[in-house]
């Protein structure tokens, strides 16, 4: 039997964010780290790279000594089958049991995938949210030449570039009427999906995947619409949903979403949670969902982590930002960037060659939300006003119109603030 | 933690803090050579923001918890034990949610090379471990750039 007083169920980027948090206050407590996957903490948002040819080592996140010189145990490749809250444990595949004191889930998101005729039983039909997926992928690149992509959000897009990148034949096959639609308003969704047509990638929206044909190789697949794209290999990349494998059959609230509060406490006492796998507030509205993005993991990690030790440190809540690091031009989102009613007031502006383009989207004069391509330096000057929540309806124009955004258009007490002391920003505990 | 402190109602808007700061991160250390042959123009850490007659230079304010820390998907970004927001150039895969996350824009894209990365300030550790001051704040003629204890320590330092 293993004994730890903290547990975190995970590797990554929240279970990180959880151990610099705990590390905070308690630097002598055991801390033990579990992950099924074979190579331990490593970063998911690079995983297009390692399909690209790069190392694993690579990958990782927080360099090779990091756990060590946390004092962090880790269980790599050791799956947890059992999560007895009553008892405080856990039990690993094999039945090795692992007791806790306090115990953060950073299980992570599961990849959605809906229910396709001819998808099972066949090798060249992926996912791609984590390295056994990508690892496959890379695997098998040599045996497929033409590849649907089902689903335009960042994963579908950022894999289908990729693949294409390897000189696949790439068609992105997408529900909804444009690519990305989640961090993109309309006007910016035509220009990603035009800078990535421009790269050879074809698009089929309004659409859906019915049949994958073939018996064991695929041979194509059939559209809802009725036509046939002839390919040897289908990549679902859908969504990622949280992952409710370990939690279910337990006294855990979990509805789309594992609940957390806002200390990351779950339901029930020293259990808590961080990460894709969590349903917490998302700061634009207010309501508590699964936003699964990398900022949010370690923010939410880092919090969990701090309270674990003993402290009531609150979320500060997410705010959903994007960025599409493969395309040409660099597009930069937050927030919300396609109003949902009228009661949202949008801007926005560009050059006819679209190598510009910027909208705002703002609600009772407070920034709401923007997107930005072409010139991204400075954005983040836009995202920390959705976060300050200060009225801009004087400034803008400039916002829009400024290419580089500046501090010039903030209030002057705002700013020297930031300029004279110690820290502005949230999590300073 | 001492970090460089921005007064703007000192500034003049001569942008040596831009001119010191290049040089000092060029394999020539020297200005001239810097902007003609390395190709650094543009790659100054600190910015000046002019609106005649305000004006200020704006670099990393090394956040006890930094956003662009929480954003940077290949830990290229990294707090160092004294205190420095260290972003690790050749680390760096030019991912922008650094770009995106500070709220100050003092993470910025070098979208000018074929190797795309982020560049912020370093607080010129190297200069600091052999006793200098950061550059900018030493070529700062008005010392509107001052490279002390924050306000909450230095209750004297002049500000409106």
């Amino acid at each position: 039997m293993i004994k730890s007083e903290y547990v975190i169920v995970g590797a990554n980027v929240a279970a990180v964010g959880a151990i610099d948090g705990i590390r905070r206050h308690d630097t002598k407590s055991s801390i033990l780290s579990i992950s099924y996957e074979p190579i331990g903490s490593y970063s998911k948002a690079m995983l297009a790279g390692y399909i690209e040819g790069a190392a694993h080592q690579w990958l990782e996140y927080r360099g090779k000594g990091y756990f060590d010189r946390m004092g962090v145990k880790c269980l790599i490749g050791r799956r947890v089958t059992v999560l007895d809250i009553e008892k405080s444990r856990l039990l690993l595949e094999g039945g090795e049991e692992v007791c806790y004191k306090k115990l953060l889930l950073a299980v992570g998101g599961a990849p959605f995938k809906p229910a396709i005729k001819g998808a099972e039983n066949k090798e060249l039909v992926f996912t791609f949210t984590e390295f056994l997926d990508a690892q496959k992928i890379r695997d098998t690149l040599k045996k497929f030449n033409d590849v649907a992509v089902i689903g335009a959000g960042f994963t579908g897009t950022e894999i289908a570039y990729t693949l294409n990148k390897l000189n696949k034949k790439v068609t992105v096959v997408e529900l909804g009427d444009r690519a990305l639609v989640k961090a993109l308003d309309p006007k910016s969704s035509e220009i990603a999906e035009s800078l990535m047509r421009d790269e050879g990638i074809e698009f089929y929206l309004n659409d859906t995947v019915e049949e994958i044909a073939g018996d064991r190789e695929i041979t194509g697949v059939r559209l809802k619409g009725g036509k046939v794209i002839p390919c040897q290999a289908v990549v679902t990349a859908i969504g990622v949903i949280p992952n409710g494998q370990l939690i279910s059959g337990t006294p855990l609230k979990f509805d789309r979403g594992l609940d957390v509060d806002e200390f990351m406490r779950t339901n029930i006492p020293d259990v808590y949670g961080a990460g894709d796998v969590v349903k917490a507030v998302d700061i634009t509205d207010g309501q508590k969902r699964s936003l699964p993005l990398w900022p949010l993991a370690y923010q939410q990690g880092l919090v969990a982590g701090i309270n674990m030790a003993g402290s009531m440190y609150p979320y500060a809540g997410g705010l959903p930002m994007n960025s599409l690091k493969f395309l040409k031009l660099p597009i930069l989102s937050a927030g919300i960037t396609t109003p949902p009613d009228a009661s949202y007031e949008t801007l926005s502006t560009g050059d006819p060659k679209n190598s510009f383009y910027r909208s705002l989207v703002l609600k009772d004069g407070r920034l709401k939300g923007f997107v930005t391509i072409g010139a991204i330096d400075g954005a983040g000057v836009l995202t920390g006003l959705i976060r300050s929540k200060i009225d801009v309806s004087g400034i803008k124009e400039k916002l829009l119109y400024k290419k580089r955004i500046g501090l010039m258009q903030l209030p002057r007490d705002w700013r020297n603030k930031i300029f004279t002391r110690r820290d502005e920003t949230a999590y300073h505990d | 933690m001492k970090k460089v402190i921005i007064i703007e109602d000192f500034c003049i808007a001569c942008y040596n803090c831009e001119v010191a700061c290049v040089a000092t991160h060029s394999r020539s250390e020297d200005p001239v050579k810097a902007y003609k042959r390395e190709g650094l123009r543009g790659r100054s850490n600190a910015v000046v923001e002019v609106e005649s007659p305000v004006a200020f230079s704006v670099m990393c304010r090394h956040c006890r918890h930094p956003w662009c820390m929480d954003a940077c998907i290949s830990g290229a970004i990294q707090r160092l034990d004294n205190g420095i927001v260290y972003l690790d150039e050749g680390r760096c895969v030019g991912c922008w949610g650094c770009v995106v996350g500070c709220p100050y824009g003092a993470a910025h894209p070098n979208l000018t090379v074929k190797d795309k990365h982020a560049f912020k300030c370093d607080l010129c550790i190297d200069r600091l471990e052999i006793g200098l001051k950061p550059a900018c704040v030493e070529a700062c003629p008005n010392r509107a750039l001052i490279y002390d204890e924050t306000m909450e320590k230095r209750a004297e330092v002049h500000t409106p």
